[in-house]
């Protein structure tokens, strides 16, 4: 079962994610800030086919998270993908790809649009 | 003093040059006939190898049995005629050493016989010596060989019975022809002589090697517009003599030069002017050494004069530096001179203007001393002034500074706004879907419509953050237009594919009508197809709201506008119209032509304004036909242009 980690400071997202994807078969772990999710990725025995993670949370944005992952060397064996409530343009979209992130969804979404995007970008 | 010493050196230095002169003028009077009487000899040493050739040619193509052999061979193919014109001509090589090699050709121009064996059977219809060798004996074509040495073709036709049965190709060494221009130069130092020729361009095309260039031979060109080089001369036809010429290594030259008639060669013989005038040199160091002496007899004459005149205007000219540097009081030693003259008198007259100018200064000064103090007021008049213009600016720059400030707080204000305002609506969209496609259970009927109001509602809410949004950047101007090539027509039928369900829902029927000019002509147009996009779905969503349930009929269409490529889209329904009344505030915010409608058709009221803005941001023009009852077409049009500002105005 393909494992995706979800994370996002605001539970209620969380909790709908977690919903929809394990409706579809997906096995799915929740960090609702980025020091949590940065504790389970820098576990060694983690293994995630994906990274669903939010782009502004608070002390710690999902760039900082990604840039840091990138510095110390994780962010080649990892698959990174970003959701947000923020309007992207073209330019911001192709930006944060240059940093490392495979995509970016907005928020909100309906449930094909969410798995339609995981299953664009999962290993 | 200088000046002095010319003057009277120069008879000495005028009679020297004369005299040299004199001497140079015969010197190269004789040179100039010595030139030309070898360059005479050598003009007849060329004609008479030249004849030599042409009467060589002539004992061969004059041989009766070779040309009965050869016509044989041409209507039998006699291979025993062959091996005949073979033999022959390689008797005929073997008697004449200066002879390299001969072909005879068929009237084809294919080689029949040579003493070169891989020549035989080779084609030379198109070459320049077959062609001439038709015609007539020609002993002037000259050639590299394979191994770039110099070479003569004798070329001529092989006539039986007054009817042409062959062409005989001769070629011959240049030896003989560079024994005579090589004469000269054995006997000096930078004298030669060498034969020139005219090559397709009328250029001089030096035949015979150069003493100081070794690879010259067919090789070495003189342009014909260079007129002062002898090679163009002789070319010209011009027979005579240049006393300063340039030859092809730029050193000035003595030549004479000859034309050689009938082969239409130039000859030219010359020396370096400095070999030729080489004599001189003795008479140049005598001329040189009088001089000196004359000169040295001179200055010492006049160094005894001049001493005696020169110190008291020596001394009026130090005292001159002095005043010239603002020292007006100097007086030292008074000025000597021997004789109580002119340089005397002019001594007291200069103590005398001195006297004056040192009043005149002292005036002078005190008025400049005023002056100054007068501009140095007004100068601190004026850097207060500046002081203050300075604050001032300063507090502009200030606020400036602040209005930028505020501008930007202001953006990223309704950014943060939009993004707070659309975080709730994530679960409230999710779940209900959720609710409603049965993932959490099922519905009862009554609550399954409540879910659906609640999804619906947030919905709008949603659509409203984006177009409140959407028209605030449009107001400030911010709207970035993402612009790339997209296809016309695909924008067109991805949206009525995405409407498709909404319109088949209320039975109403959408189609789309692309008006192609060509197979495969996409209509492609320039511009932020998202934004576009966002313009048809506005407007098909519109018709599909206000078109009536099971007749309604909705057709999207675009085609090209004009021949540039500016493209216009239309969006016709047969829905209930827009009254007249109405018409002219349709496209401004918050407006519906019946606002009982809006209650019923859902919408922002934001979408026409946003629609406009987006148009209009991209140079082009949006506009309405409406009849109440019978329907309303939405056009707009976006023109070719690509050069439209990316950041826009709203």
């Amino acid at each position: 079962m393909e494992h995706i980690l979800v994370v996002d400071d605001n539970q209620n997202i969380l909790n709908l994610v977690e919903l929809i994807l394990q409706s579809s078969g997906y096995d799915c772990t929740k960090a609702n800030s980025a020091r949590k999710a940065m504790e389970l990725l820098y576990d060694k025995n983690s293994n995630y086919d994906l990274i669903l993670m939010d782009l502004a949370m608070p002390e710690m944005s999902g760039i900082d998270v990604l840039k840091k992952l990138k510095q110390d060397g994780l962010l080649n064996k990892l698959r990174v993908v970003f959701f947000t409530a923020s309007s992207l343009t073209d330019e911001e979209k192709e930006d944060l790809r240059k940093i490392g992130a495979l995509g970016a969804m907005r928020k909100p979404f309906t449930k094909a649009e969410l798995l339609g995007f995981v299953r664009e970008y999962i290993r | 003093m200088v000046v002095f010493l010319l003057i009277s050196l120069s008879p000495v230095i005028i009679l020297g040059v004369i005299n040299y002169g004199n001497a140079e003028r015969q010197i190269t009077s004789e040179t100039v006939s010595k030139l030309n009487s070898l360059a005479n000899i050598e003009e007849d040493a060329t004609k008479v190898v030249l004849q030599n050739s042409l009467e060589r040619l002539e004992s061969f193509t004059t041989r009766l049995q070779l040309k009965i052999e050869l016509d044989k061979f041409n209507t039998s193919q006699d291979t025993k005629s062959q091996e005949f014109i073979n033999n022959l001509i390689l008797q005929v090589k073997s008697q004449i050493p200066s002879i390299k090699d001969i072909s005879v050709l068929n009237t084809e121009g294919t080689v029949v016989a040579s003493t070169v064996k891989d020549e035989i059977g080779t084609d030379h219809a198109n070459d320049e010596f077959f062609l001439r060798g038709t015609k007539s004996n020609d002993v002037s074509i000259f050639f590299k060989d394979t191994n770039s040495v110099a070479s003569l073709y004798l070329v001529g036709p092989l006539v039986l019975n007054g009817k042409i049965v062959g062409v005989a190709a001769i070629t011959s060494d240049l030896s003989s022809v560079y024994s005579i221009t090589s004469a000269f130069s054995k006997s000096s130092a930078t004298g030669e002589s060498y034969l020139l020729l005219r090559d397709q361009n009328g250029d001089a095309l030096v035949l015979t090697p150069l003493r100081f260039e070794p690879d010259s031979v067919l090789n070495t060109r003189i342009p014909k517009e260079e007129l002062n080089r002898p090679a163009t001369q002789a070319l010209l036809g011009n027979e005579i003599t240049m006393t300063d010429a340039i030859d092809y290594r730029g050193r000035t030259v003595l030549a004479v030069t000859r034309y050689i008639e009938g082969a239409d060669l130039g000859l030219v013989v010359k020396i370096d002017r400095e070999e030729a005038t080489g004599p001189l040199e003795n008479l140049k160091y005598l001329t040189i050494v009088s001089t000196a002496l004359g000169g040295v007899a001179i200055i010492s004459t006049s160094l005894y004069l001049g001493k005696s005149l020169s110190l008291p205007v020596r001394q009026l000219r130090d005292k001159v530096k002095e005043i010239s540097k603002g020292n007006f009081d100097v007086v030292g030693a008074p000025i000597v001179s021997k004789w109580d003259d002119e340089v005397g008198e002019l001594a007291i007259h200069f103590d005398e203007m001195r006297k004056n100018m040192k009043s005149m200064n002292e005036n002078l000064q005190h008025l400049v001393q005023e002056k100054t103090k007068e501009l140095q007021a007004a100068n601190t008049r004026l850097e207060s002034t500046n002081m203050s213009l300075q604050s001032l600016n300063k507090v502009l720059e200030e606020q400036k500074e602040q209005l930028h400030e505020a501008d930007a707080i202001k953006e990223e204000f309704s950014a943060m706004v939009t993004h707070e305002l659309r975080t709730p609506l994530v679960p409230v969209i999710g779940y209900t879907e959720l609710l409603l496609d049965g993932t959490l259970g099922s519905l009862t009927e009554k609550q399954r419509e409540t879910v659906k109001v609640i999804n619906t509602s947030a919905s709008s809410l949603l659509q409203l953050i984006s177009d409140l949004l959407d028209a605030r950047k449009l107001e400030l101007g911010k709207m970035k237009l993402e612009k790339r090539e997209a296809s016309a027509k695909e924008l067109v039928e991805h949206c009525v594919n995405a409407f498709k369900p909404l319109a088949q829902a209320k039975g109403i029927h959408l189609t789309t009508k692309v008006e192609q000019e060509q197979f495969n002509d996409r209509l492609m147009i320039i511009s932020d197809a998202k934004r576009i996009r966002q313009v048809l779905d506005n407007l098909v969503n519109n018709a599909i709201k206000f078109s009536p349930a099971n007749v309604g009929k909705i057709e999207v269409s675009v085609k090209k506008e004009d021949i540039r490529g500016g493209m216009l889209f239309a969006v016709k329904d047969n829905g209930t119209g827009i009254p007249k009344n109405k018409q002219h505030n349709i496209f401004q915010k918050f407006y519906q032509a019946d606002t009982s409608t809006t209650r019923n058709a859902g919408g922002t009221g934001l979408g026409l304004a946003i629609s406009k803005g987006i148009i209009e941001a991209h140079d082009g023009r949006i506009w309405f036909e409406s009849e109440p009852g019978v329907g309303s077409t939405f056009f707009f049009s976006i023109p070719a242009s690509l050069n439209s500002s990316v950041a826009i105005t709203g």
